[in-house]
C-alpha cells in the first residue's frame, strides 16, 4: 500500500501577527498547534504519524505566505526513508513554497535519514515576490550512522529551484548514488554527511558574504568543510560537508545568525528540539 | 566525407575559449594540499568527470546534440525544442553554486560561441547568440558543443566524449602550470582519464537524455570553487 501524506497551509498576517489562516492535511501528515513567537512569527511543527517514508509514498507540502507573514515551519524529527521490495520504485517529497512581498520563510526540516535499500526524491520550490525573503536548510545523513548503515542506500535525489517573481534563478540538482561510487574521497573528502543553507533575499550584500567567508574560513579540515558563494540573484548558499548532523546544525545556525539580523530586522530565532 | 578532424580544431587547447584561465575549484584543491602529486590530480579529475563533468555538462552536451539535430532536421514543434534549449542554457549556468564557477562557464560559452560563429556563419547558431544577447540565455558551451556537433555530422558519442576530453584537458594543461609535475606525466594523467570519460559517455549514449537527468554529485569541488574566491593567491579565476 502507497501512502500520500500532504500539507497545505495560508499564512496570513493580522494585527502584526502571523496566523495559520488555512490548514488542510491528509493523513498521516498533520501539524501540532502553532504557536506565535517572541516578535509575531508563526511556529508551526509538521507532524507525521507514520514511521517514516516508504519506496512509493508521496509527502507533499504546500504552504503561501501572504503578504507581510512570517513563518517558521519545522518537523518533529528526522525524515526515515525505508528500502522497499519494489525496485523500481522510490519514495517522493514535493514541498513548495510561496512567499509574497515582505514575507519571511524559515523552513528548517529535521535531516533525512536514507536506510539501507531506500531510494528517495526530495524537490523544494521556492517561489518569491519582490520583497519576500527566506531561509531554507536541508541535511542529507548517511543513514542510520548508529547501526553501522553508511550510504547503504540506493538513491538519493534533492533538487531545489527557486524562482523571482516568475523567474528561474537557482537550480540545484543533487544526486547520491554511492554504489556507484569507486571511492567517495573525492566527491566528498573524508565527510559522510551533506547540508545546504540557502539564504534567499534582496537584502544579501557583499557585507554578508565576506563576514560568512571570515567565518568559514577555518573550515577546510577537520569536522566540517564548507564555502559560501553569492546566488546569481538575491542571497547566498552555504554548501557543507560532516560528520555528523550536529556539527553541521552548529555551524549553519553560526552563518545564519550573522545574517538574520539585517533580512529579519532582528536576530534569528532559536527554536529548542 | 565526414571525417572528426573539424572537431579535432574545435577541441584543441589553442582554440579560443579562455578555458586557460580557469581552475574550477582544482586551484584550492592545490592550495589546500589535497592535490600535490600526479597520483592526487588524477583522482581529483577522476571526481570531476564521473561527479560533475559527466552527469551534469556531458549530459547537456548529448541533449543538446538532440535538441539541435531536430532544429536543423526541421522538425515540427520547433517552438518548443527552442524552450526546451533555453531552460536547459538557465538551468546549466545556474546549477553552478560558485560564482566563480558560473560566471567563468558564461565567459567560456560566449568566447566558444562567437568563435564557432566566425567559422560556421551557416550553423544556425546565430539564433543561440540572439537569445543571449537579449538575455533569454546566458551562454554556455554545453549547448554550442551539442549545436555544432549536430551540424558537423558528427556522431553522438563522440559528440559527448570530445567535449570532457577537452574540458579535462585544458585543466591539466592548467595544473601543469601550477604544480610541480612534467609534460609527460601530464599527458600519463590525461591518459589514465581516456577510459574514465569514455566509461561515463558508454552509459550515457545508452540512457535517454533529458534536462530532468541532470545532475552533481562532486561537492567536494563545488566548496573549493566557492573558497577560491577568498584564496590568498590566485593564478586562476575560478
Amino acid at each position: 500500500m502507497r501512502v500520500n501524506g500532504s500539507w497545505s497551509g495560508v499564512i496570513g498576517l493580522s494585527g502584526g501577527r502571523s496566523f495559520l489562516a488555512h490548514s488542510h492535511h491528509q493523513a498521516p501528515m498533520k501539524t501540532a498547534k502553532p504557536f506565535v513567537g517572541p516578535d509575531g512569527e508563526l511556529i508551526l511543527y509538521l507532524m507525521d504519524s507514520s514511521p517514516g517514508l516508504f519506496n512509493g509514498d508521496k509527502q507533499e507540502i504546500t504552504c503561501t505566505l501572504e503578504a507581510g507573514a512570517e513563518l517558521y515551519l519545522t518537523n518533529q524529527s528526522s525524515c526515515k526513508l525505508h528500502p522497499s521490495v519494489e525496485v523500481e520504485a522510490g519514495s517522493r517529497q514535493v514541498s513548495t513554497f510561496y512567499v509574497g512581498e515582505g514575507a519571511f520563510l524559515e523552513y528548517r526540516p529535521e535531516p533525512l535519514v536514507p536506510y539501507q535499500g531506500s531510494r528517495h526524491e526530495g524537490e523544494t520550490v521556492v517561489h518569491l515576490a519582490t520583497g519576500g525573503q527566506a531561509v531554507v536548510s536541508e541535511i542529507i545523513t548517511p543513514g542510520r550512522v548508529g547501526h553501522g548503515e553508511v550510504w547503504a542506500y540506493e538513491r538519493m535525489m534533492s533538487r531545489l529551484s527557486v524562482y523571482w517573481d516568475g523567474e528561474l534563478a537557482v537550480w540545484d540538482s543533487l544526486l547520491l548514488e554511492p554504489k556507484s561510487w569507486e571511492t567517495s574521497l573525492g566527491l566528498l573528502g573524508e565527510y559522510t554527511h551533506v547540508a545546504t543553507l540557502w539564504v534567499l533575499s534582496e537584502q544579501v550584500s557583499g557585507e554578508h558574504l565576506r563576514l560568512l567567508q571570515e567565518f568559514l574560513a577555518p573550515c577546510k579540515e577537520g569536522d566540517v568543510y564548507a564555502g559560501v558563494s553569492r546566488l546569481s540573484k538575491n542571497g547566498l548558499v552555504v554548501r557543507l560537508l560532516g560528520r555528523s548532523v550536529w556539527q553541521l546544525e552548529k555551524v549553519m545556525q553560526e552563518c545564519w545568525e550573522m545574517v538574520s539580523v539585517e533580512m529579519r530586522g532582528k536576530g534569528a530565532l532559536k527554536v529548542r528540539k | 566525407m565526414v571525417t572528426f578532424l573539424p572537431l579535432v580544431q574545435l577541441i584543441d587547447s589553442a582554440f579560443p575559449t579562455g578555458s586557460f584561465s580557469h581552475s574550477f575549484g582544482l586551484e584550492t584543491a592545490m592550495q589546500e594540499g589535497r592535490v600535490r602529486n600526479a597520483a592526487q590530480l588524477t583522482e581529483w579529475l577522476r571526481s570531476y568527470v564521473t561527479g560533475s563533468l559527466s552527469p551534469m555538462e556531458g549530459a547537456a552536451v548529448l541533449y543538446a546534440y538532440q535538441l539541435a539535430q531536430r532544429l536543423i532536421a526541421e522538425e515540427p514543434n520547433s517552438e518548443l525544442t527552442r524552450e526546451n534549449l533555453k531552460e536547459l542554457d538557465r538551468k546549466l549556468t545556474l546549477s553552478k553554486l560558485a560564482r566563480e564557477s558560473r560566471e567563468g562557464g558564461m565567459k567560456i560559452g560566449r568566447r566558444y560561441l562567437y568563435s564557432v560563429l566566425e567559422l560556421y556563419p551557416d550553423s544556425g547558431l546565430k539564433e543561440y547568440e540572439s537569445w543571449v544577447t537579449q538575455g533569454e540565455c546566458f551562454g554556455n558551451s554545453c549547448i554550442v558543443h551539442g549545436w555544432i556537433c549536430a551540424y558537423l555530422l558528427q556522431a553522438p558519442a563522440l559528440t559527448v566524449v570530445s567535449h570532457m576530453y577537452a574540458s579535462v584537458n585544458s585543466l591539466v594543461q592548467n595544473a601543469l602550470r601550477s604544480m610541480a609535475i612534467g609534460q609527460t606525466d601530464g599527458q600519463k594523467v590525461l591518459q589514465a582519464l581516456i577510459p574514465i570519460i569514455e566509461a561515463e559517455a558508454r552509459k550515457m549514449v545508452l540512457t535517454p537524455v533529458s534536462e530532468a537527468s541532470l545532475s552533481c554529485h562532486n561537492l567536494m569541488q563545488e566548496i573549493e570553487a566557492m573558497r577560491h574566491e577568498t584564496l590568498y593567491s590566485r593564478l586562476f579565476m575560478s
